[in-house]
């Protein structure tokens, strides 16, 4: 049973195990316990049993010596019998020593009546085959002495005859004695022996007990140290296929971190190409007004009636010596001055053309010229955080736009708080910002948007004890459906047709990585929206820069 | 003074930028009543013959997609069909170019395009696939030649009754 109890102890768990084994060991002190108070039991019997041969044995020892007092008793008796005078006393004594015999014959009876076995009775039987000798020699001295008075032969058959014959008596009682002594050791012994017999039995069990008992322990010990050597080698197996794993997710990790590391430069590449394609265009367009105001004043100088002036001047050089006339009466010189009345017109108008297309062309060389200027503030890329001014930036940000800004007539409103100097990568915050700029035009340019109005403003504030300068871009534009402000900065978003999804997407990381944050507010559809720059700005303490 | 107003079939701009339209009409309008008239009295005054008028093109401008072809399907109506449209590829914050053009297509079939942009989102064959035009379209980079814009108007701007 103990074995089924151990059985599968590998595939179980150890709280079962462990109940098992509990069952296993109780059941182990039950034997224990039955075995140690049964032969408690059996011992105290055995006790009981010797005492009770003990006591037999004893009182008919005492009996046995009653009888012998009595007849030591009589034969005091009769030697004084022998050796008084007077016949009455006799009598007394005599009849006292009757009284004893009596005495003696019923102790004997009483010992008879309890004789256990053929050897005691064959004991016994001696002193009553020696009392009667005994007795008759004995009173046939009595007779000799008393009736025959003949005390010489009286005391010779007392001293030849019954003081032998009393000897033997005696001895047998002293014998029936001994026997009875000797049945007590003998029982003594045999109870011993029944004893050791018994307490061998008992430790004979104790011991199979102890070695089954060691022998589960064993097994148990045995079980278990399998068990924990299989937990062991589980767990180590289990340890090392973490750690494998361990090592493959560091690898996973490491693989996304390069993935995302290089997502992150395509986004912001991306973003860069965003802003760059959006300086190709604006710069296209100006660069072409220019192209064209160039050649048109190219075409006017080349064509330029000025040359008319002089043709006019010699046909007039002509005719100096009769000019009134050639003017009043020739029919080409009537016609000179309509003609240069016409010319001086078109001379005037070829030269404010002129003047109109050079202010035009500087208009737009300086358009270009402030558009390559944030190009190039853009271009200056690997600076590390500088100290930058938030209203400063804002402006350098809107230079790259304002040209499209202004001629689609967007209002542009500045709210500039004073603003402490902020800590930042310059041209990173450039970038967003241009982004900003960039996404509010769009979103103001959309159709059906009636006000086109983009506020900039930035103020300070503090968060957990740091001091921040936040940037607002606020535009009136189409806004954004709330369910679309949690994906605006993800990856891919867009709401441009023919748009990236990356430039607000890097915007973001890159606010991140300057330990600052962009976030985004819309009341919905067709209600603005207000991108929030914040980066961190430089405490007061440690304004050390210069 | 008939030669003058002779103007050949309507040209389509459409730009968002307005700046670009102004570039078109000094390029393509550059006829002149006051130089013409000077002309005359040239010849008259000096002898020979006046320079032959200028051609002079009807220029229409649309600055977003959707207005260009809501223009083209007036003047189709109206009998006097654009032979020729400039188109931009980037039109804030309405269709891009070649949107536009799908859909001026489907307003008039005939009608021919130029891709006038300084920066385009498609390639040229991106563009042919998409507008499903076999024989390639005409791109001209922004800022353009004057020169090129005027040939290229003289060679597609004819108008319709007389290529016919």
């Amino acid at each position: 049973m103990l074995a089924r109890l151990m059985e599968g102890c590998t595939s179980m768990s150890l709280g079962q195990m462990v109940l098992r084994l509990s069952i296993a060991f109780g059941l182990l002190m039950a034997i224990l316990v039955g075995v140690g108070l049964g032969g408690l039991d059996r011992m105290s019997k055995m006790n009981l049993a010797i005492q009770n041969v003990t006591d037999t044995r004893w009182a008919k020892v005492k009996l046995a010596r009653e009888a012998l007092h009595y007849s030591t008793v009589n034969n005091r008796i009769s030697m004084q019998v022998f050796l008084m005078p007077d016949r009455e006393q006799t009598e007394t004594v005599l009849e006292q020593r009757a009284q004893n015999t009596e005495k003696i014959s019923r102790i004997l009876d009483q010992i008879e009546s309890q004789i256990e076995s053929d050897a005691e009775r064959e004991s016994f039987s001696r002193i009553r085959a020696a009392r009667v000798p005994y007795v008759n020699s004995y009173l046939s001295a009595l007779d000799l002495l008393i009736k025959d008075t003949e005390p010489e032969r009286a005391r010779e058959v007392m001293v030849t005859t019954a003081l032998p014959n009393l000897l033997t008596y005696h001895k047998a009682y002293e014998d029936f004695v001994a026997f009875q002594g000797a049945g007590v050791d003998e029982g003594g012994n045999a109870a011993e022996a029944y004893y050791y017999t018994a307490r061998r039995g008992v430790i004979g069990l104790i011991a199979f007990a102890v070695v089954v008992a060691a022998a589960i322990a064993v097994f148990v010990i045995f079980r278990i140290a399998g068990e924990i050597s299989n937990r062991e080698r589980a767990e180590h197996d289990l340890r090392t296929a973490q750690e494998v794993l361990e090592v493959r997710v560091r690898e996973r990790t490491a693989d996304l971190e390069q993935a995302q590391a290089r997502l992150t430069e395509a986004s912001r590449q991306a973003g860069m190409a965003e802003v760059a394609s959006g300086v190709l265009h604006n710069v296209g367009n100006v660069l072409n007004s220019v192209n064209v105001a160039a050649s048109v004043i190219a075409e006017k100088l080349k064509s330029s009636k000025v040359s008319r002036l002089g043709k006019a001047v010699a046909l007039l050089q002509d005719h100096q010596a009769d000019l009134g006339n050639f003017v009043m009466s020739d029919p080409h010189g009537k016609q000179i001055p309509e003609y240069l009345t016409q010319l001086s017109t078109l001379l005037a108008a070829e030269n404010e053309q002129m003047v109109g297309e050079v202010s035009l062309m500087f208009k737009s060389i300086d358009h270009i010229k402030e558009v390559i200027h944030s190009q190039q503030s853009l271009a200056r890329v690997g600076l590390k955080p500088e100290p930058v001014n938030a209203p400063e930036l804002v402006d350098e940000a809107l230079r790259i736009n304002l040209v499209s800004l202004e001629r689609h007539g967007v209002e542009i409103v500045r709210q500039f708080k004073p603003c402490p100097v902020a800590c930042a990568e310059k041209h990173r915050v450039l970038q967003i910002l241009v982004n900003l700029v960039s996404n509010a035009k769009k979103a103001v340019m959309n159709e059906g948007v009636a006000q086109r109005r983009i506020v900039f403003s930035t103020s300070p504030f503090v968060i957990d004890g740091k001091l921040f300068i936040s940037i607002c871009v606020e535009d009136s534009g189409i806004g954004i459906a709330t369910e679309d402000l949690s994906r605006i900065f993800q990856h891919g978003f867009t709401r441009s047709e023919g748009g990236h999804g990356f430039g607000l997407h890097a915007a973001a990381i890159d606010a991140g990585r300057m330990g600052g944050k962009l976030s985004v507010d819309s009341p919905g559809i067709g209600r603005g929206a207000t991108f929030t720059l914040t980066i961190p700005a430089i405490e007061r303490r440690s304004e050390v820069h210069t | 003074m008939k030669n003058v107003s002779s103007s050949v079939g309507p040209i389509l701009i459409v730009d968002d930028n307005r700046d670009i339209h102004a570039d078109f009409r000094k390029v393509l309008c550059t006829a002149n009543k006051d130089e013409a008239l000077l002309d005359e009295l040239d010849a008259s005054v000096f002898g020979g013959e006046a320079p032959q008028a200028k051609v002079d093109y009807v220029l229409d401008s649309a600055f977003q997609g959707a207005e260009a072809v809501e223009l083209a399907r007036r003047a189709r109506a109206a009998g006097t069909p654009y032979t020729l449209a400039f188109i931009d590829m980037r039109m804030p914050p309405g269709w891009d170019g070649l949107r536009t053009m799908q859909e001026l297509k489907k307003v008039d079939p005939n009608l021919q395009f130029v891709v006038c942009s300084a920066y385009s989102d498609y390639t040229q064959d991106q563009v042919c696939e998409r507008l499903e035009i076999r024989d390639g379209i005409l791109f001209i980079r922004k800022p353009f030649d004057p020169a090129d814009v005027r040939q290229i108007a003289a060679k597609l701007a004819l108008p319709r009754s007389a290529a016919a």
